[in-house]
């Protein structure tokens, strides 16, 4: 398994490496920002993306918007990883063409486990 | 003597001399002047203009003569006045009428009397211009015409003199009058010119006729600037180009969407800048045209505190969660393992910061939650629940954290009705899970924690919790649902709690329009309760409520999810763990639909079956099979319609079902459109294909229509007056149309996100004028196929 994981905040990217990479055993690539994630997930091609929702520049919105539009990565699934919990914004995402969410802060040793289930759901 | 006698019509004649408002007013000069033209032409010492009162002769002018008045009955006037023609007495003495008369025989010794009546345009006559003599006189012929002359001089001076007051006190009322005006004018306008809201009056083409100062301010404009024009170059486009429309089509209809209401718009300043306003118009009448009155108010600043407030909620929400992201985050993978095996105390301290962190997380949710309750913006998701299958699932969540207590559900007896609450299942399994882990916080160990279920009178559902703790005494009971609220902090915070958890039960209580409370008395435990409105007792599907789907299914996961699934679409789900449950299940109700296990624990899918069809109403009821197995080529399978394989498709599940429910009809396209042409456009189309149109004009009657739950795809347009596309998507994806296909089908060009916000079901975006008939008919075709494919069932 190939993941991009893209989060502006470097702590939250050490654990994202740990849990994705040490304890699941996938292949992670980090970026830290909506601009390099468009430009990674292009070379990389990645079997999945877990995109923060809230950066600065380019924000989750505006790289899915962009990813959807090259047509190399129209079609990779993202995964929105966001702060925001309430009902009519996880929708909105969902409407936006996310294929789930993954809620922050987020139990590590069950990370790896939930982004299968949105995948395989 | 003779009195003179008096008219019939003295009295009006009394009030025609009062009129002429002379009685006792100065000398007048042009009076005196007539006077002494008399005396000089009749060559007599005395002359007077005598006014004859109701009991006085008055005079306004006199020459020769030292009194102001005298007594009317002794008056030589009178007579003249009776008469009313000119009275000539040429010797006192001789004539009986007088020769006795005091002012004959006394001072002073009238011998001749010669009166010309003044005799008013109204025909009265009013009093005498006369002369008189101490001697006895004749007048020649032409001085009596002189005297005639004077006497009609005097008259018409008199006349005028009654014209210039008159005019004069016209003048008078006309400046009171006018006063008033200006004054009350003024007031208006200093009222309208220090309102706060901007007021502003347009005619019936548009152009603005009046405009107060706040109006000018708001607008960025000097007041005089925008006299006059149209007030359209106070909105941004699109509304700029469309309001003479508005105001037209207005006027031709009486289809209006503002009048009468207030609502928020944008205006543009001249400057350019954009900005929030709220709007309210009235319309009146004025000299048989029609104005409109617009009054504004400036809302930026409220917009901006209140988008200020969203992002602060937003900020704290993103800066508290991040950091909270990576304690957790490496808290739970020391914990988990990741860094290898820790010493036991290391562990234990591990995991105190990891549990600690959760609280600060649930801290973090709950204020959150708190917040967006108390500001109304909770969206409750309605559906109607079985408070006994609620408080089932809010005890199985529960179980793991009661630990050593042990939990013991008393169900309702039997014998009651059975009454289901409209609530949103997440918060109320929310609220019970809150009571219930409180519960079990504060119980013994080895307690006992019960969960009930009554129904209190016949429209109430009481949900309680008790347990067997220390209890709450009365003078706390009350405070114990404010925020932050604990009764003992360190016992409390030991427990993990938040102090918001009965605060959030409570707002969310009442936003259920139900009530929650707490008996307690210390050392007997405590009993917390909370009450919600019950759905009348049921026995069939009520006609336009959500499809009641019967899961018959034995392994408690697949039901979970079949259960969210069907839920999620909109449906009513009712579940049966084995064949006696769905037995019992279908005594009191009809399903729309039964989806089905074959092999239960108390035998198979197919005694359902046999059930469903002895029964004569439920024999037409269409079944599912949800199984592990393949479908049989024959056996078991009659009267089953499709056969869904285990671990299933949940599109194709969603699709199977809803083609069973939707029979045999033609599929429905709903049309929402303001354009009459274009609705009857499309729908000549459709009909074309074999498709029933419906056509909604506006946002409102789509909804309404849509939550008839018989529409197979709605065609939408975005840009319409009052609930415009989005609006409308938003209020469908909260009701049974949530999963409908959807063809966006717009003038406008949508950008990403907006088409991100449109959708329900599969969703397409169309362009008018872009896309061609055939390729929206190919759109329809393609959304529609999907949900009509004509899959017999298997074994047919």
């Amino acid at each position: 398994m190939r993941v991009l994981f893209v989060d502006d905040d470097a702590d939250i990217r050490t654990i994202a490496r740990i849990t994705l990479g040490d304890v699941a055993g996938w292949n992670v690539t980090l970026v830290g920002s909506g601009q390099e994630a468009v430009a990674t997930a292009a070379r990389e091609l990645p079997d999945v993306i877990l995109l923060d929702f809230m950066m600065p520049g380019l924000d989750g919105p505006g790289t899915l918007e962009r990813l959807r539009a090259q047509p190399a990565t129209a079609g990779i699934p993202v995964i929105f990883v966001t702060a925001k919990t309430q009902k009519g914004e996880t929708e909105a995402m969902r409407a936006m063409g996310a294929r789930g969410i993954v809620q922050k802060p987020f139990d590590p040793m069950q990370l790896p486990a939930e982004v299968l289930r949105i995948l395989g759901a | 003597m003779t009195t003179a006698p008096m008219a019939g019509a003295e009295q009006a004649r009394v009030a025609e001399l009062r009129r002429y408002g002379i009685l006792d007013t100065l000398p007048e000069q042009v009076f005196d002047d007539l006077t002494r033209l008399a005396a000089y032409v009749a060559r007599t010492p005395i002359a007077l203009v005598s006014l004859v009162d109701t009991d006085r002769q008055w005079f306004k002018a006199r020459v020769g003569l030292g009194a102001t008045e005298t007594p009317r009955d002794i008056s030589f006037c009178g007579h003249a006045v009776a008469g009313g023609e000119m009275l000539i007495v040429p010797d006192t003495s001789l004539d009986q009428r007088f020769a006795d008369n005091p002012l004959v025989v006394g001072d002073p010794h009238i011998r001749f009397y010669a009166g010309s009546p003044l005799i008013a345009p109204s025909g009265h006559a009013l009093g005498t211009l006369c002369v008189i003599d101490r001697v006895p006189r004749e007048l020649d012929g032409q001085q009596i015409e002189m005297l005639e002359a004077l006497g009609r001089q005097v008259m018409s001076q008199l006349d005028l003199r009654l014209k210039t007051a008159q005019q004069e006190e016209l003048q008078q009322q006309l400046r009171y009058r006018t006063a008033e005006l200006i004054e009350g004018e003024g007031r208006m306008y200093a009222i309208l010119d220090n309102m706060v809201d901007g007021v502003i009056t347009i005619d019936d083409a548009g152009s603005i006729e009046s405009l107060n100062t706040a109006a000018a301010r708001i607008f960025g404009y000097d007041a005089t600037e925008l006299l006059g024009k149209n007030v359209a170059v106070l909105m941004p486009d699109p509304h700029r180009g469309e309001h003479d429309g508005y105001l037209e089509r207005y006027q031709r209809t009486g289809h209006a969407t503002i009048l009468g209401t207030r609502r928020e718009v944008t205006g543009l300043r001249k400057s350019g800048e954009a900005f929030p306003m709220d709007l309210s118009v009235g319309e009146v009448q004025i000299g048989g045209r029609m104005a409109y009155t617009g009054v504004i108010r400036d809302i930026t600043e409220r917009k901006a505190i209140e988008r200020a407030k969203n992002e602060f909620i937003s900020v704290v929400s993103h800066e508290l969660r991040t950091p909270l992201t990576s304690i957790r985050g490496s808290l739970g993978l020391i914990e988990g393992g990741a860094t290898g095996a820790m010493p036991p105390k290391m562990a234990l301290l591990i995991g105190i910061a990891r549990s600690n962190t959760d609280r600060l997380v649930r801290l973090v949710n709950e204020i959150l939650d708190l917040e967006k309750i108390e500001a109304g913006k909770l969206e409750l998701l309605r559906a109607e629940i079985d408070p006994e299958e609620v408080v089932g699932v809010a005890l199985a969540g529960i179980e793991a954290l009661a630990g050593p207590a042990r939990l013991t559900l008393v169900a309702r007896p039997r014998s009651e009705p059975r009454g289901a609450v409209l609530a949103d299942r997440d918060r109320l399994l929310q609220v019970l899970t809150n009571l219930l882990s409180n519960a079990v916080k504060f119980s013994p160990a080895d307690g006992t924690v019960e969960a009930l279920v009554e129904q209190v009178g016949p429209d109430r559902v009481r949900f309680s919790v008790r347990d067997r703790g220390p209890g709450i005494r009365v003078e706390d009971q009350r405070r114990l649902f404010e925020r932050f609220h604990q009764l003992d902090a360190s016992d409390s915070r030991s427990k993990g709690g938040t102090g918001l958890g009965l605060a959030i039960c409570k707002a969310i209580v009442e936003e259920h329009g139900g009530r929650i409370g707490v008996t307690s008395r210390p050392g007997e435990g405590a009993t917390f309760w909370f009450e919600l409105a019950a759905l009348a007792a049921r026995h069939a599907p009520t006609a336009g409520a959500a499809p009641l789907i019967l899961v018959v299914e034995d392994d408690p996961d697949v039901a979970q999810i079949l259960r969210t699934l069907l839920e999620n679409d909109g449906y009513r789900v009712v579940h049966a763990g084995k064949v006696a449950d769905a037995v019992e299940r279908l005594a009191d109700l009809v399903p729309d639909a039964v989806l089905l296990d074959v092999a239960l624990p108390d035998g198979t899918g197919a005694e359902v079956v046999a059930r469903l069809r002895a029964d004569p109403r439920t024999e037409d009821v269409p079944v599912i099979v949800v199984s592990g197995a393949e479908s049989p080529q024959a056996s078991s399978s009659a009267g089953v319609v499709d056969w869904v394989t285990k671990p299933f498709d949940q599109a194709r599940l969603l699709r199977a079902l809803r083609r069973v429910l939707r029979g045999a009809r033609a599929p429905c396209v709903l049309i929402v459109d303001d354009d009459a042409d274009t609705r009857r456009v499309l729908a000549e189309i459709l009909r074309g294909e074999g498709i029933t149109p419906v056509e909604a004009a506006d946002g409102e009657a789509a909804i309404a229509l849509a939550e008839r739950g018989t529409v197979d795809l709605v065609l939408l347009d975005v840009s319409m007056p009052g609930m415009d596309g989005f609006a409308v998507v938003e209020r469908l994806r909260r009701g049974r149309a949530q999963r409908t296909p959807l063809i966006v089908y717009t003038g406008r060009e949508l950008s990403l996100r907006e088409r991100g916000v449109l959708r329900l079901g599969a969703t397409e975006h169309l362009t008018k004028g872009r896309a061609s008939t055939q390729e929206l008919l190919g759109t329809i075709r393609e959304l529609l196929a999907e949900l009509l494919a004509e899959k017999g069932p298997p074994s047919a």
